[in-house]
């Protein structure tokens, strides 16, 4: 293996690799089942390797899920969402993101959401439409700013506004709509 | 800043994505206005929900070590790459290709078919394409479900990690019209492919039997496990019929 190989493959390393849970994360939530996400995640390293010379350094976390992004949305394109149903998610590991004790201290109003409220979240968000879900995952999971969106998901910033408004409307009718059924 | 101006930068001020001069004329505008900050407090409430509740994807540990390992230098270039180094006889799939569509071309004329030319020819069409593997992973708890998920049957994904074979990957091809799984594993320097189907399905086994070396790529069939196995490679035929006894015990053990 030639040197200029080696080092490169431990730059990869050092630099794209530590934002693979923030691919994985994107690739699950666009794709909506485990399966097709490992393989998005799989097919946008092997990219983002074969890109990195290209890569000029700087913010590599919007680098690598914008090669994410556009993986998943030609993988999309290719397999028809009908013959993929959402896989049942009681086993997959979930977290909250990152950030959230500092949330959690500034919104004690906010800190207390049931198992119930959570999967009613996560339904709701799965059912929204592919460019409102995804501003809302880069926004809300990965806490990018809107630029940062921007120029992963290839859209104006107000763009980016307009789709997080419409978002979070839906989210927050189907969550106000929850809570009076129960 | 009116009610309309600043109910417009509502969005980018909970976000803090507004600028300083803006910043402060919303939240004068807050101060004065209940509409703007019953919005507000909607909003922030969603949100603490949103960033407390469990709802980012944890990647799964299998496939952070698998991506880990095919990054890490010490182990060697990524698995894509070293299949690109392992220096597959292009001339020689070139000229075969070439070859074998004289092959069809003659088969139109004479309705005569050489055994095997479809497996050789999927053989040398993965070798020399882009499109060698469609799923890249040596762990068969990725294949097998990647396999599952495009074909009606689930085929035994012997993982052979051993020095002298490897899994690498694995692909759907299309063999007498029908969806076929291609295992591919590396031997050595040889790329090894095993095509698997449920025995009593389509394509017909009879098409890769007794089949002679097609300009050097060898084909052997076998069953294993109530499947149907072809395995095809540029390999000699002792190091083939080893390959097969290793892959089928394997198999069949599961
Ligand atoms: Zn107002």
């Amino acid at each position: 293996m030639p040197l200029s190989t080696a080092s490169r493959n431990s730059r990869f390393s050092a630099e794209v690799l530590p934002h693979g849970g923030a691919a994985y994360n994107l690739a699950r939530w666009l794709s909506r089942n485990e399966t097709d996400a490992r393989d998005i995640v799989q097919e946008s390293l092997a990219r983002a390797l074969q890109y990195f010379e290209g890569f000029r350094g700087g913010d590599a976390r919007s680098w690598l899920l914008r090669i994410v992004r556009n993986t998943a949305s030609t993988w999309l394109v290719s397999r028809p969402p009908a013959a993929h149903p959402d896989q049942s998610e009681a086993d997959e590991p979930l977290e909250p993101a990152p950030g959230s004790g500092a949330m959690r201290d500034a919104d004690p109003l906010g800190a207390l959401i049931s198992q119930d409220q959570a999967r009613v979240l996560r339904q709701a968000i799965a059912q929204l439409p592919l460019e409102y879900r995804e501003v809302l995952v880069l926004r809300e999971f990965e806490d990018l700013a809107y630029r940062q969106i921007a120029a992963i998901v290839g859209c104006p910033i107000g763009t980016v506004m307009s789709r997080l408004a419409r978002a979070r409307d839906e989210l927050g009718a189907r969550m106000r709509a929850e809570a009076q059924s129960s | 800043m009116n009610h309309a101006e600043a109910r417009a930068l509502l969005e980018a001020y909970l976000d803090e994505q507004l600028e300083i001069g803006d910043t402060v004329r919303v939240a004068a505008h807050l101060a004065e206005c209940e509409s703007c900050r019953a919005w507000l407090g909607e909003r922030r409430a969603l949100r603490a929900q949103l960033r407390t509740a469990p709802l980012r994807y944890r990647m799964p540990a299998a496939l952070a070590a698998e991506i880990r390992s095919q990054a890490v230098p010490a182990r060697g270039a990524p698995l894509r790459q070293r299949l690109l180094e392992m220096q597959w006889p292009r001339a020689l799939a070139a000229s075969v290709l070439v070859g074998l569509a004289g092959l069809w071309a003659g088969h139109a004329l004479t309705v005569r078919r050489i055994a095997g030319e479809e497996w050789v020819g999927a053989y040398v069409r993965s070798n020399l394409g882009a499109r060698s593997l469609d799923v890249l992973s040596s762990d068969h708890h990725t294949v097998k479900p990647w396999l599952s998920a495009r074909l009606t049957y689930s085929p035994p994904v012997p993982e052979m990690s051993g020095p002298d074979d490897e899994l690498l990957g694995a692909r759907v091809d299309y063999i007498e019209r029908s969806a076929v799984a291609a295992l591919v594993y590396r031997h050595g320097k040889h790329q090894v492919d095993v095509f698997v189907w449920p025995e009593r399905e389509r394509p017909d086994p009879a098409t890769a039997a007794n089949a002679a070396p097609i300009a050097g790529f060898r084909l052997l069939s076998s069953r294993a496990a109530g499947f149907n196995v072809v395995i095809v490679s540029d390999m000699s035929a002792s190091e083939m019929i080893g390959f097969r006894a290793r892959w089928s015990g394997l198999a069949s053990a599961r």
